[in-house]
Formats: C-alpha cells, structure tokens, sequence
C-alpha cells in the first residue's frame, strides 16, 4: 500500500490570545510560532460535526450548548464543535473553501472558546508598546488607513481583509488602557476622556465580543468580576474623533500623545 | 422616608458587585441595567452592610478608620445613605 495515500495535514501552530494552538487550517492574521513538545493549548481539527447536539440545554438559530460543547452552525459554510475552551472541530459545506474558513474561526468560534476559557472578551485590536498593551474598540481597516497594507478578502463577496501586523507581538503584555471609539458629533466633541468607574463598567461590559452567548457562557458574576479585574489595572477612555482619512494622523498623534503621557 | 442614626439598613442581594483595586468597588443591577460605582469610604460602607446595621453604627466605624469628625461624618454618610435607598442599592428595615 503507497504511504502517499495516508498523507498527513499539515498542521499550523500559532500564539493567538496567549494560547498555544495548533490548527489543521492555515489562519492567515494569526501569529506563527514553532510547534513545542508539549500538549498545546487549543487544538483546531477538522472533522465530523452534527447539525444539532443531543441534550441541549439552550438553543438558537444557529447555535446549540449542552454542557462544555457548544455548537455553532453558519448555514450552509461550517459548523464548529467548540468543547471546554480546548477544542474546536469545524466541518465545511461541499464548495466552501479552507481559506474562507479561516475568517469564522479566528472570529466567532475563537471568541464562544475564549468565553468557555473563561475570559473577558473585547471587540478590539490591541497595540503593544514599551512592556504595556492598549486595547482600541470598534475600528475597521479601512478608517485605520491600513488599505495600503491590504492583504487577501476574507471571503469574495465582503470587503473585509487580512492585515499582517508589522511587527507581531507574541509575548503577553499588561493591559495598561481601553480606547473605546466613537464619532464625533455636536453633541460629541472631539477628544480623550476618561470614563468614570460605572460607566467604563457599563462600556466595557457592551464591548463584550458576541455578548449574547457570552451570555449564555459565562455567569453574570463571572462576567463582572473579570471587568472589575481590567479596571483594576487599566484605564478606560472614550476617544472622540472625526470620521475620514484627512483626520486619521492626528487621531494617531493624539492617541500615541495620550498614552504617552499615561506615564 | 427620612433617615436617622437608629435608621437600619440592608444591602439589595439581587445586585452583583466586584472589587477595583484595593479600594473601590463596582455594582449592577442587572433588572435595572444601571452600574454604579464606589469610592474608597463607599466601599467600605458596602462592605460593613454585609450584615445589617444602623447608620449610627455605620459612621461610628467610618469615623475610626478615616480622618473625619463625627458631625461631618454623620452629615457625609446620610447624604450617601440616602443616595444607596433611593438607587435601591441598600433598603431602610422598617422599624
């Protein structure tokens, strides 16, 4: 029998959210790292997923959650088997593609597995700098002028696209600020404001990434805690900017100029 | 209902509540959707309603463990009593 028949994935391993995983799909976005000896944190499998899952204690439209594993379903693309914050089995639809997949699982699956772990989960991108990391909320690539580092279309019908960060940063950082964005507006003038403790707990808790099955994951107590816990340690701050590429350096200037100055 | 010294207060158990830091502290109602926010002696007064007291109780401890005298105090804690009923963040028992 030819050993070509039995051939292998390959397998990927990245650093992803403080995580050591090791996936059979490639996740373009996602920091590379060199496989280590021991067992990884995350693993990412394709394989045999059910459309629904027995003995479901909640369900949704797309969604199921029996015990540790929770099932999610994109109609007709993929479902995943995400399990206890360790595993998550994805299984394609006839005609989607491995590259458009990579999109879902870095995105929601990643996120119901980092909820399982346990974690506080923000809608962001975050920055390191100088030992300290902040954290920016609600942005998309093209108001952050990075069209110019434009890489490959997450999927062909969505103007959505990976970027290759420069310069990754694999090493943990303490997070020293949140920068939650908004738009300026009359009754929003442009500008950096620190939010008071209830409100910072109050935006924090809306920036939740997929809120309603961190719901569904996570206790409200365990939710609150883990809040309290960021702001214990850093900062919240409401940046106001003006929309448009013209104010996109001067939002820079001044959020570089703020942090800096966070000491 | 106005608040006195022999005023007996009770914290609401249906709000959830976490520690900032060492001295601060964080609640919500989750039925209301309001958050709120203490200081270091807000804190500390949440803390002592663990079990019920009087708000002479109350400012008796504040005014040994902070830098105040008692009338100031008095005055501070029930304004700040006050503000926890009316936010239906403690309840006055009734007498």
């Amino acid at each position: 029998m030819s050993s070509a028949v039995f051939k292998r994935s390959p397998m990927y391993h990245y650093f992803i959210s403080g995580l050591h995983v090791s996936s059979e799909l490639e996740l373009r976005g996602a920091i590379p790292r060199e496989p280590r000896g021991e067992t990884d944190d995350v693993s990412i499998r394709r394989g045999s997923v059910p459309l629904a899952l027995d003995g479901a204690t909640a369900t949704g439209p797309t969604w199921d959650l029996a015990g540790d594993i929770f099932l999610l379903r994109v109609p007709r693309l993929i479902r995943f088997r995400i399990e206890a914050g360790r595993d998550i089995v994805f299984e394609t639809e006839p005609g989607f593609a491995d590259c458009d997949a990579a999109g879902f699982v870095l995105g929601t699956a990643f996120g119901i597995l980092l909820h399982q772990r346990g974690s506080l989960v923000l809608h962001g991108s975050a920055v390191a700098k100088d030992g300290r990391s902040i954290a920016i909320c609600k942005e998309s690539i093209d108001h952050l002028g990075l069209a110019e580092r434009r890489g490959r279309a997450v999927r062909e019908s969505f103007a959505k696209y990976y970027v290759d960060p420069p310069d990754p940063h694999a090493q943990p950082s303490p997070l020293s600020a949140v920068y939650v964005l908004r738009e300026a507006r009359p009754s929003l003038k442009e500008g950096v404001e620190r939010l008071s403790l209830p409100d910072a707990m109050r935006t924090l808790d809306h920036e939740a990434y997929r809120p309603r099955f961190r719901a569904k994951l996570q206790p409200r107590p365990q939710t609150m805690a883990h809040v309290a816990a960021v702001l214990s340690r850093a900062k919240v701050f409401r940046l106001v900017r003006p929309r448009g590429f013209e104010h996109l350096q001067d939002t820079v200037a001044a959020v570089q100029a703020h942090w800096d100055s966070l000491g | 209902m106005s608040v006195g010294l022999d005023t007996t207060l009770n914290r609401n158990d249906e709000l959830l509540h976490a520690s900032v830091g060492a001295e601060e502290c964080v609640m919500m109602s989750i039925e209301a959707g309001s958050y709120y926010g203490l200081n270091a002696v807000g804190s500390r007064i949440w803390e002592l309603l663990e079990s019920p007291k009087t708000v002479g109780q109350l400012c008796r401890q504040i005014c040994e463990e902070f830098e105040v005298d008692a009338q100031t105090c008095e005055a501070a804690v029930v304004t700040f009593v006050d503000d926890l009923i009316k936010n239906r963040i403690v309840h006055a028992a009734e007498s």
